[in-house]
């Protein structure tokens, strides 16, 4: 009988405590190959401290950057340049080698684009008679695009951007070319990344979501802290084309909400948000007019995904797939995003319920109409249809093709 | 079945509430407020917003009319025995307003204060008073908390207990249900601000039906944040962005004020109702016969020149004491400068100044808690009067000055053009050198004053409260209200 395949998972986080569509999408992966049969570890490699909850066989090596950057830039660059530092850490390099040598692992899968540049140095290092693993690159954006995309959003020159983004880019295109395996979340990503590697065989592994199974009683609780009246919900992480979204399309204030209106944030674009010098000038109106809550727990979330009135997506940079849209579309609740928002859910975008506006004018509007509304119904049978967005369905491509490429190889 | 008639509510919140003599926008809302009960006596409806119960209770006319017709250059006594002054429009008979002890109690200790704070040294004054304001505050703040754990029922704010309604149920007895019926109109134009009454406006006018008409007397706490104490800027920026959504018209003082707002709306992504220019009357109450006050009657026995606000840096009285210490400087013999106002707010280095220069003293006066009939006297005795503001709505000041058929000096700033054209002269607020000219060139040319309240005379057309009341029912009228009945 053959042995199920064997497979070391890479990322630049823990997913212990999974919050952020990264780490969701990495969680789901592994707990799909575990599903499926698959013998998988997970590795995160994060520098020290970043993340409390971890595990045991994660590795934290210190967070120095090998060169000084402008303290304006430094987060948008940050993974990218401790990235290449971690690479020349001796430490670093013997530990992950070790790993490697110690477990004959047949894939060693990419998640992140970041610890690409260790992962290079190892595998190049490995001595004479040890089997290298296959490689998979599983793409969760066109990260070069984006690095310069988030560079120019802080105001960054054009030079440092065109630095950065190139730098980015010969290792994304570096990866993609080596990858035995292409995995990307959307058909755009999809297109890119096979343009970039002169290759056709990417394969689509989109985002998804997972359905809460907490008891209605657990958040019950929540119901008298939020907005009586029907009121919008924007959950998001601290991704900062999140929050340029945010204000491309709702502009510097909410006053275009009505009184007693109002938008329930969540997650870590809420401080992204309130920390904008665009928000602070207007701020008593947007605090008259919205609810702030930073990270939530799985209650806090779960309490607004059933008590939300409209799930809003003003996702209007960035590149990926936006896991928030999939998790808004199985509340049946009333989703408003933007045509960038549904990337990856084009099958959804014409969903009753599901509105798209990419005008900041019909936008609003919109949300307005919305809110007026009773709430969405939305049939069973249509639900029913939505279920395809569960993490099962959407990441099988995924082990189905590590079996199929195990069995190639042995054949 | 009975026909339900519309009515026309009018809000009555601030008067209500306000314990001193009516000035700016609270003139404004008594004079429009007696207009209408003269006018539609049967139509207009009074209304009070009960902060602490959110809701809006029904006021009893006649209490509204001892509101209206207090009159504050009289003693407690004498209130109490009921004898207020004439206003503008004819009134009923009021009925009595007697004090309650608290602010009888206040009032004294107030006096001793102020007597005890004038024996400290000059050095120590500004710091015990502030001291004293902030004991005054949490005194107000306690009783305040004892008085609503204490009150039965709903209650609003008076400042002399209430009398039961023979025409309205007292706010004591208002039903818990809305007050406002179906095809209602709402005319709100006072502090609304401090009321915190917007988001629950919004929500009776979408339950109701009500047509909501605003007041807007200026919005320069969001334009100019730095001439208000902090918390203004955002106290106002909601209140404006909440109106946008309350009024189905919004009535303003001016072109500029009009236009400030259009543009604040623009530049928030409200929405951005309908909106017409009311020229604000600038009569002041018929005081026949009355004298002036003791201390206003050895004013006007000399030369002076008059300038009525509250003190606050916009009002810009710093420009007309430098102006002064200028001329007094150079040998020019100044007549007295009489500022009529209540001290406002960030003005405690000025009023230090004021009280302290040498060069000033007796040339400089200011006087507070001035009643209409004093008022009156001093417009009616002064050279003219000057408005330096660095920034307005409105002016009422100017055209109350123009009134009174006297020359006004004024900044050339924000909507004072508005307010007089061409019958008077203006001079740059930020200048100095030129306020200090024109002062100098007014005062020793006589003539030149009399020139000009000639062309006043013969030029300024005043506008009465009632054409005031006028241009807004016409506008209320045309949202569908009143068919007929007016």
């Amino acid at each position: 009988m053959q042995a199920p395949p064997k497979v070391l998972l890479l990322a630049t986080y823990s997913i212990v405590e999974p919050r952020h569509g990264g780490q969701l999408r990495t969680r789901h992966i592994f707990d799909e190959y575990q599903k499926a049969g698959i013998d998988v570890d997970f590795c995160g490699i994060f520098p020290q401290g970043v993340y409390p909850e971890h595990a045991a066989s994660d590795l934290q090596f210190p967070g120095d950057l090998g060169e000084q950057v402008l303290e304006t830039y430094e987060e948008a660059v940050y993974d990218h340049l401790w990235g290449l530092n971690l690479a020349n850490m001796s430490e670093a390099r013997s530990q992950l080698t070790r790993r490697l040598q110690d477990s004959d692992y047949d894939f060693i899968q990419v998640d992140l684009l970041y610890v690409w540049p260790l992962v290079r140095r190892c595998l190049d290092e490995l001595g004479p008679g040890i089997r290298r693993p296959k490689l998979i690159y599983s793409s969760q954006n066109i990260e070069h695009e984006m690095k310069r995309q988030v560079l120019m959003l802080r105001g960054a020159p054009p030079w440092i951007a065109d630095r950065y983004g190139n730098e980015v880019f010969a290792i994304e295109e570096d990866i993609v070319k080596r990858a035995d395996v292409l995995f990307a979340v959307s058909e755009a990503d999809r297109d890119h990344l096979n343009a970039l590697g002169d290759r056709s065989d990417c394969i689509l592994a989109k985002n998804g979501t997972s359905l809460s199974n907490l008891p209605d009683e657990w958040t019950d609780c929540w119901r008298p802290i939020l907005p009586a009246e029907p009121f919008a919900v924007f959950i998001s992480s601290a991704h900062l084309p999140n929050a340029v979204g945010f204000f491309s399309l709702f502009g510097q204030s909410l006053a275009f909400l009505p009184p007693g209106r109002r938008l329930v944030m969540a997650g870590g674009v809420t401080s992204v948000i309130e920390d904008d010098a665009l928000y602070k000038k207007w701020a008593a109106i947007n605090n008259a007019r919205s609810m702030r809550f930073k990270v939530v727990d799985d209650i806090g979330i779960a309490s607004l995904r059933r008590f939300g009135h409209v799930f809003v997506l003003p996702i209007t940079a960035g590149g990926g797939s936006n896991i928030k849209t999939a998790e808004a579309l199985l509340t049946g609740a009333y989703v408003l995003g933007t045509t960038t928002a549904f990337r990856g859910y084009e099958n959804y975008m014409d969903a009753p319920g599901v509105f798209i506006e990419d005008d900041p004018v019909a936008f609003r509007r919109r949300l307005l109409k919305l809110l007026q509304e009773d709430r969405a119904k939305i049939s069973s049978d249509m639900m029913a249809v939505r279920r395809d967005l569960l993490w099962d369905t959407r990441l099988a491509p995924m082990p189905a093709k590590l079996f199929q490429t195990l069995e190639r190889t042995l054949s | 079945m009975k026909a339900h008639h519309p009515k026309l509510w009018f809000d009555l919140t601030t008067s209500v509430s306000w314990s001193r003599p009516a000035v700016g926008v609270v003139r404004v809302e008594q004079e429009c407020c007696r207009q209408l009960l003269v006018k539609l006596p049967d139509q207009v409806r009074l209304c009070v917003y009960d902060q602490r119960q959110a809701q809006f209770l029904e006021l009893d006319k006649q209490r509204a009319w001892s509101i209206l017709t207090r009159d504050w250059s009289q003693s407690e006594q004498q209130r109490a025995e009921g004898t207020c002054i004439q206003p503008v429009a004819a009134a009923i008979p009021p009925s009595s307003s007697p004090r309650g002890p608290i602010k009888r109690l206040e009032r004294v200790l107030r006096s001793v204060a102020l007597a005890a704070l004038h024996v400290l040294p000059n050095t120590y004054q500004a710091a015990a008073r502030n001291r004293l304001i902030a004991i005054r505050q949490t005194l107000a703040f306690g009783y305040h908390q004892w008085k609503a754990a204490h009150v039965p029922a709903a209650a609003v704010a008076m400042p002399a207990p209430l009398q039961p309604s023979q025409t309205a149920p007292s706010p004591a007895a208002a039903p818990a249900q809305g007050i406002f019926g179906a095809g209602d109109c709402y005319l709100t134009m006072g502090l609304d601000w401090d009321h915190d009454k917007m988001e629950h406006l919004y929500r009776e006018k979408c339950k109701a039906g009500l047509k909501v008409f605003n007041f807007a007397h200026d919005i320069i706490p969001v334009k100019f944040p730095h001439f208000y104490p902090s918390g203004k800027f955002d106290l106002f920026s909601v209140y404006f962005a909440n109106m946008a959504w309350t009024a189905d018209h919004i009535f303003c003082n001016s072109w500029c004020t009009a236009r400030d707002l259009g543009d604040f709306f623009e530049r928030v992504g409200a929405p951005n109702p309908p909106k017409s220019v009311v020229r604000l009357g600038d009569v002041l109450p018929q005081l026949e016969g009355r004298g002036p006050s003791e201390e206003v009657a050895r004013l006007i026995d000399k030369p002076y020149l008059l300038f009525v606000s509250t003190i606050e840096i916009r009002k810009n009285h710093e420009t007309l004491y430098k102006a002064y210490v200028r001329l007094i400087e150079q040998g020019f013999d100044v007549p007295t400068l009489v500022f009529v106002g209540m001290a406002g707010w960030r003005i405690d280095d000025f009023m230090y100044s004021l009280r302290n220069d040498p060069r000033v003293q007796f040339k400089i006066v200011i006087l507070d808690h001035v009643t209409d009939s004093d008022l009156s006297h001093l417009y009616k005795n002064c050279l003219f009067t000057l408005y330096p503001s660095l920034y307005e709505g409105w002016g009422l000041p100017v055209a109350e000055s123009l009134a009174y058929g006297k020359f006004c000096l004024a900044a050339r700033a924000a909507s004072i053009p508005e307010v007089a054209g061409d019958v008077i002269d203006y001079a740059d607020p930020w200048s100095v050198p030129e306020w200090t000219e024109k002062i100098r060139l007014y005062c020793s040319n006589p003539q030149l004053v009399a020139e000009r309240e000639k062309f006043i005379s013969e030029h300024f057309r005043i506008t009465s409260w009632e054409a005031t009341v006028d241009q807004m029912l016409e506008a209320v009228q045309q949202k569908g209200w009143g068919d007929g009945v007016i």
